[in-house]
C-alpha cells in the first residue's frame, strides 16, 4: 500500500496518525502529484492539521533536543524517498517511544541519518561554491543548481557575513530566491528567469585559479570528487557559464 | 585594479605555500564585510584537488635571499612583481564580495631586508581591516629576521601567523637557506605563543586562528621519525595548529637539490602520521623511531598494529574509545557510530554492514563478543592489507589518484 500525500510536514504527520489508527503501514509514502504504477493499492492522505498537531506534540515528547530540527531539514532534501525514510524513521520512534536517533545500527534510523546529512552537505559546499556577479545595480547575484533546497539553510551564513551589502541567491533547480536588501531578507518560491551576469572579475579568478595549482601534480578526478561536476556550471573559474 | 599579468606573478610564487585552511577563527562582522567559519570553507578545488579557501599572494617575489629550493631566489632569472597594499585589499575585497574567497592569505619574498618586508605587510593588513572594513580570514605569512615590534603588530589584526621552518634541521638550512637560521624562525614563533597565551583571558583576541608552519620534506637527508618528533615538539612547545609538510618539488637546478621530486606518498605517510599523534592519542614514539622512514606498505596505523599483535584482535562491543580508533580503518566517525550503536545492543558483522562501517582493514584486527572473521596466518594479513593500500599509485598520482585515500588526508580517516 502506497500513501499519498501533499509533501508537507503536517502532511506526513497525518499518514502518520493515520497509520496507527488503521493499524495498517503503508510501504511507500510519496508526494500526490508524481506519476504511479498502477498495480500498487494507493491511499489518499488528507492533511488534518488537528490530528498532524497530535503527533506533532507526541513527538515533540519523545526526540531528543534538535532531533525535530532534522525532520524539517530531511524535508529539503531532492530525495523522492525522503517521505518514506522519514515516515519509517517517526513510525519507529514512535513504537520504541523513545529518542532512537543515535541508533545507526537500525536500517531506518541510518537511512534518515545519511538523508539529513546529504542535504547539511550540500548545503555546507554551497556556503563555499555559491557564485555572486555585481550587477549594474549593485546588487551581488547569485544563481545555483542545488540538488536539495538548501537556499534558506545557507541564507543566515550570507546575511551575517555581508550584512549592509544587498544579495540575491537564486535557486534555480527549486525556483527559490532569497533577497537580502537593507537588512531585510525576503524568501520567496516562484519561477523567475535566471539573471546572466557579465562581471570582470570572473576572469580574474579564473587566471587564479588556473595559476594556483601545481602542474606536476595535476589530478582532475580528486578535484571532481570534491567538486562535483555537476556544480561547475556555477563556477566562473570552471568557464562552463555559457549553459546558462 | 591589479592586472592578470601580475597577479598570475605573485600567485606563482605563493602556490608552494601548502596551507590553505580558514579555520580556527570565529571573527565577527562587526558593521563590514565579513566573518570567518570556525571549521573553514572551501570555495572551491583546483586542478591538482587542493582546497581554494584562501586567496594565496605574494606582496612581492622580489627576493634579497637566495635559498635554492625557491623560484623567487635573487640568482633565478625569473619574472618579478611587486603589489601595492591597495592592490592587494581591493582584490580581497571584491573577491570575497563575490564568495570567491573566505579571506587572504599574504606571503611575500625579503623584498630590500626584512623591516622592510614586514611594515609593508603590516601596512596591508591593518588598511584591509580598517580602511576596507575587512572581517575575514586573514593568514599572514612572518618574515624571519624582522623587528620583533612589527610582527607582534601584525597578531593584533590577523587571525593566523605562521614562520615556515623550511627545512628540519639547522644543518640543512645553512646548506639550502643560508641567510635563515632556525632562531630567525623559531625565536618569532615563541614571541607570539608567549602573547598568545598571555592575551587567553580577554577573548583571545590576539592571533586567534594561532600559528602553523611548513617544512619541505624530500630537499634534504632527514628520515620521517626524525621530521615527526621535530613536528611533535612543535605541538607541545608552542601549540602550533599544524605542520604542513611540501613534498619537494624541484623547480630550480641548484647543485644542491635532489632532481628528482619526493614523491606524493612520502607526504602523504607524514601527514598520515600527523593525525595520528593530534587526534589519535599516538605517539611518535610508538610509531617510529628517529632513524626510520614511515612504511611504503601500509598506513602508519597498520604498520603499528602489525608490530603490536598482542594488542589485537579487539572486541567492539567491549573496547573503549581510545582503543577503536586504533583499529586500523577505524577512523573517529566509525568509533563514535559504534560507541553510540551499542548501547541499544551487541552489534554483530552485520550492523558493521548496515552502519557503512568499512571492515576491509578492520576485519583483522576485530571480534563481535569473540566472534572472529579474519585472517589468522600474520603475513596473509599483510598480504591482504598491502593490495588495499592504493598508495603505489602515488608515483602515477594524476593517472591512479584513490579518492579514499586522498580523503583521508582531509578527513583523518585512518
Ligand atoms: S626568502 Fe628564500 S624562500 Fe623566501 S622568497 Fe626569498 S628565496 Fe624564496
Amino acid at each position: 500500500m502506497i500513501y499519498l500525500i501533499d509533501g508537507s510536514v503536517d502532511g506526513i504527520f497525518t499518514a502518520l496518525y493515520n497509520a496507527y489508527q488503521t493499524k495498517t503501514f503503508p510501504t511507500a509514502v510519496v508526494n500526490g502529484d508524481i506519476q504511479l504504477d498502477l498495480c500498487d493499492e494507493t491511499v489518499e492522505i488528507q492533511t488534518n492539521k488537528s490530528k498532524a498537531d497530535k503527533v506533532f506534540r507526541k513527538l515533540k515528547t519523545i526526540l531528543l533536543h534538535g532531533e525535530l530540527d532534522k525532520i524539517y531539514t530531511a524535508l529539503k532534501s531532492g530525495d523522492e524517498c525522503k517521505y518514506t525514510v522519514i515516515f519509517n524513521y517517526l513510525k519507529k520512534t514512535v513504537n520504541e517511544n523513545k529518542c532512537i536517533s543515535d541508533k545507526f545500527s537500525d536500517t531506518d534510523v541510518f537511512n534518515f541519518d545519511k538523508l539529513v546529512s546529504r542535504v547539511l552537505l550540500e548545503a555546507h559546499r554551497f556556503k563555499g561554491f555559491i557564485r555572486f556577479s555585481k550587477t549594474e545595480s549593485g546588487i551581488y547575484y547569485a544563481k545555483y543548481f542545488p540538488d536539495n533546497d538548501v537556499n534558506t539553510l545557507i541564507l543566515p551564513h550570507f546575511i551575517s557575513r555581508y550584512k549592509s551589502m544587498p544579495f540575491i541567491i537564486h535557486d534555480i533547480n527549486h525556483d527559490v530566491i532569497s533577497a537580502h536588501f537593507n537588512g531585510k531578507t525576503k524568501t520567496v518560491y516562484k519561477k523567475i528567469n535566471p539573471l546572466y551576469v557579465k562581471d570582470e572579475f570572473q576572469s580574474l579568478f579564473k587566471t587564479y585559479y588556473d595559476t594556483v595549482y601545481i602542474k606536476e601534480r595535476k589530478n582532475e578526478r580528486l578535484m571532481k570528487n570534491f567538486m562535483p561536476k555537476r556544480y561547475h556550471k556555477n563556477l566562473p573559474e570552471k568557464d562552463e557559464l555559457s549553459g546558462i | 585594479m591589479i592586472s592578470a599579468e601580475k597577479l598570475k606573478i605573485l600567485v606563482e610564487s605563493a602556490k608552494f605555500d601548502v596551507s590553505c585552511s580558514s579555520s580556527g577563527s570565529s571573527r565577527k562582522n562587526k558593521g563590514g564585510i565579513g566573518n570567518a567559519s570556525m571549521g573553514g570553507i572551501c570555495h572551491s578545488f583546483t586542478q591538482d584537488g587542493r582546497c581554494i579557501s584562501l586567496l594565496k599572494i605574494l606582496m612581492t617575489n622580489n627576493c634579497v635571499y637566495d635559498c635554492a629550493y625557491c623560484l623567487s631566489r635573487r640568482s633565478n632569472d625569473f619574472p618579478r612583481a611587486i603589489a601595492t597594499p591597495d592592490e592587494i585589499c581591493e582584490l580581497t575585497m571584491e573577491f570575497y564580495k563575490r564568495n570567491y574567497i573566505e579571506g587572504l592569505f599574504l606571503s611575500s619574498a625579503v623584498y630590500k631586508n626584512p623591516d622592510y618586508t614586514m611594515e609593508l605587510l603590516l601596512e596591508t593588513v591593518i588598511k584591509l581591516r580598517k580602511l576596507y572594513g575587512f572581517h575575514g580570514y586573514i593568514h599572514l605569512k612572518g618574515i624571519p629576521g624582522a623587528d620583533q615590534k612589527l610582527i607582534m603588530r601584525a597578531g593584533e589584526f590577523v587571525d593566523r601567523m605562521s614562520f615556515n621552518l623550511e627545512l628540519p634541521t639547522e644543518k640543512s638550512l645553512r646548506l639550502l637557506a643560508p641567510q635563515k637560521t632556525k632562531k630567525s624562525i623559531l625565536t618569532p614563533i615563541s614571541f607570539l605563543h608567549g602573547e598568545k597565551d598571555a592575551d587567553r583571558s580577554k577573548k583571545s583576541r590576539f592571533l586567534p586562528a594561532g600559528q602553523t608552519t611548513q617544512m619541505i620534506v624530500g630537499a634534504s637527508p632527514e628520515r620521517d621519525g626524525q621530521i615527526l618528533n621535530l613536528t611533535q615538539a612543535l605541538y607541545k612547545k608552542y601549540a602550533l595548529k599544524r605542520v604542513y609538510y611540501s613534498s619537494f618539488v624541484p623547480t630550480t637546478n641548484s647543485a644542491l637539490l635532489p632532481t628528482v621530486p619526493a614523491g606524493l606518498l612520502r607526504e602523504h605517510r607524514l601527514y598520515q602520521a600527523d593525525w595520528l599523534i593530534r587526534f589519535y592519542g599516538f605517539s611518535v614514539g610508538e610509531l617510529i623511531s628517529e632513524n626510520e622512514n614511515l612504511s611504503k606498505d601500509y598506513d602508519p596505523k597498520c604498520a603499528w598494529a602489525l608490530k603490536h599483535p598482542e594488542l589485537f584482535p579487539v572486541d567492539v562491543n567491549t573496547a573503549p574509545l581510545e582503543m577503536l580508533i586504533r583499529i586500523p580503518g577505524i577512523g573517529v566517525k566509525s568509533a563514535y557510530k559504534i560507541i553510540s550503536a551499542r548501547r541499544y545492543g551487541r552489534l554483530s558483522i552485520t550492523d558493521f554492514e548496515r552502519m557503512k562501517i568499512a571492515l576491509k582493514r578492520a576485519i583483522h584486527f576485530i571480534t563481535f563478543s569473540g566472534k572472529f572473521f579474519g585472517s589468522i596466518k600474520e603475513n596473509m594479513i599483510e598480504r591482504a592489507l598491502k593490495s588495499l593500500d592504493n598508495s603505489k599509485n602515488y608515483e602515477q598520482l594524476s593517472l591512479f589518484s584513490n579518492s579514499e585515500i586522498n580523503t583521508s588526508v582531509l578527513t583523518g580517516e585512518l
